[in-house]
């Protein structure tokens, strides 16, 4: 049997197939015989096309029935009378090398180059099977479509080949192809979506002011508080200071009165110490409190006006897309 | 050959002749490989290749060669780590069978 007379009848018997496992197994043996030296030799050792494509059905379902034997691998599907379609089964004939048969007399050789040669369906072929039971091949097709039809009624969209030459053929050309027109409803949303976009942009806008004065004034706030603190505790510490130093120098005019003169003396002390500590404050404030402050609150303006920027770019653009 | 083995041993031979190709290699290729150490028709392996091909233990390639295609089979992760699989427990099983078919012959 020829190489194509092999593909053109196992196309057919795996048209029970969904396309794309035809379209691997065709393919893959079409690959397969090219590598051979001797395509026809090839083709008689793969064996008959009912067997083959039965092989492919039995391993497209989940069973797993073959098995190594004495005489090899075997597996029922792969019987050659199994698995082709039933009302063909009786054509499939077992152990025969039919392609001679196929060429005995009745010149179907020469049709089947014609025919295969230009891809048509069986108009004008004449496989090996049909051709021992001296049958017509386009007749055995036609029937073999009517009941297709009948089965499957509306389902059935033809062979995988018919369908890609419909989607082909409803496919728009490139030079026929037509912008699908803009609907006027669409344009509108979109207005009224970007007017009321920018509204909400705006009043986002505005409030966002109002917080961002509200921050500021408690940033302020703090920081003037921080600053007068230091302030007081510095002016404290000096009042105190001298309020101290006072006190212990009258304390020591008075110790002609010891318990005076002592209390006064141990007030000075006490007062001088508490300078001491507002000092120390005064300058903790001034060496660590106030930086950490100055670099908040330029943290903070720095983030502002990032946070700025992307807002006015972001109206920018919203302008610049709406013009 | 008297003993009878299941399709799994033909998944693990199949997947071993495609792994000793880093490139992979091809259905004409694997098949006679496979046919030089055991009786399988020639049409036996589509249906294997296809199947560990779904199974993603296998992924296909085309290369044009000599003007035409050819379909290339290359082992994946998946099919490495199922071949992996098989060998051990190829070890077990023919170490099992082994230790029973030749026990005391070492003695005698």
């Amino acid at each position: 049997m020829k190489k194509e007379v092999f593909l053109k009848e196992l196309e057919y018997l795996l048209l029970d197939l969904p396309c794309e496992e035809q379209k691997e197994a065709l393919a893959y043996f079409r690959d397969y015989l090219g590598e051979a030296d001797d395509e026809e030799e090839a083709v008689r050792r793969l064996g008959s096309p009912e067997k083959v494509a039965a092989q492919i059905k039995a391993g497209l379902s989940d069973e797993t029935g073959g098995e190594f034997t004495e005489r090899g691998y075997q597996d029922g599907h792969f019987r050659e009378d199994y698995q082709v379609p039933d009302q063909y089964a009786e054509m499939a004939v077992s152990g025969k090398d039919s392609g001679k048969e196929a060429s005995d007399g009745n010149g179907c050789e020469e049709k089947q180059e014609s025919g295969f040669a230009d891809g048509a369906d069986p108009e004008g072929c004449c496989w090996d099977s049909f051709a021992r039971e001296g049958k017509s091949c386009r007749e055995e097709w036609s029937k073999w479509r009517r009941e297709k039809e009948q089965r499957y009624e509306s389902r059935w969209e033809g062979t995988c080949r018919e369908k890609e030459n419909r989607q082909e053929k409803e496919a728009p050309r490139w030079w026929e192809y037509k912008e699908p027109k803009k609907e006027r409803g669409s344009f509108f949303l979109f207005l009224c979506l970007l007017i009321f976009g920018l509204l909400a942009a705006k009043a986002l806008l505005e409030a966002g002011f109002s917080v961002l004065g509200g921050i500021l004034g408690v940033v302020f706030g703090i920081l003037g508080s921080v600053f007068g603190l230091i302030f007081a505790a510095l002016m404290g510490a000096i009042a105190a200071a001298g309020t101290g130093i006072g006190l212990i120098g009258a304390g020591i005019a008075n110790l002609s009165s010891p318990a005076v003169g002592t209390m006064l003396i141990a007030g000075g002390f006490f007062l001088l110490a508490a300078a001491v500590l507002l000092l120390l404050l005064a300058g903790w404030g001034c060496s660590t409190a106030v930086p950490w402050m100055i670099r908040l609150v330029r943290n903070a303006a720095r983030a502002v006006g990032l946070w700025l920027g992307r807002i006015f770019d972001s109206q920018r653009r919203m302008r610049g897309d709406s013009v | 050959m008297v003993f009878n083995t299941g399709a799994a041993l033909l998944d693990a031979i199949v997947l071993s002749v495609v792994s000793a190709e880093a490139e992979g290699t091809y259905g004409y290729h694997i098949t006679q490989e496979v046919r030089e150490l055991l009786d399988v028709s020639e049409s036996t392996l589509y249906p294997v290749l296809r199947r560990l091909q779904r199974d993603n233990c296998l992924s296909v390639y085309d290369k044009e060669y000599a003007g035409r295609n050819r379909r290339y089979y290359r082992i994946t992760q998946q099919g490495m780590a199922q071949l992996n699989m098989y060998r051990g427990e190829w070890q077990i099983y023919s170490a099992r069978i082994t230790s029973i078919l030749f026990a005391g012959r070492s003695s005698e």
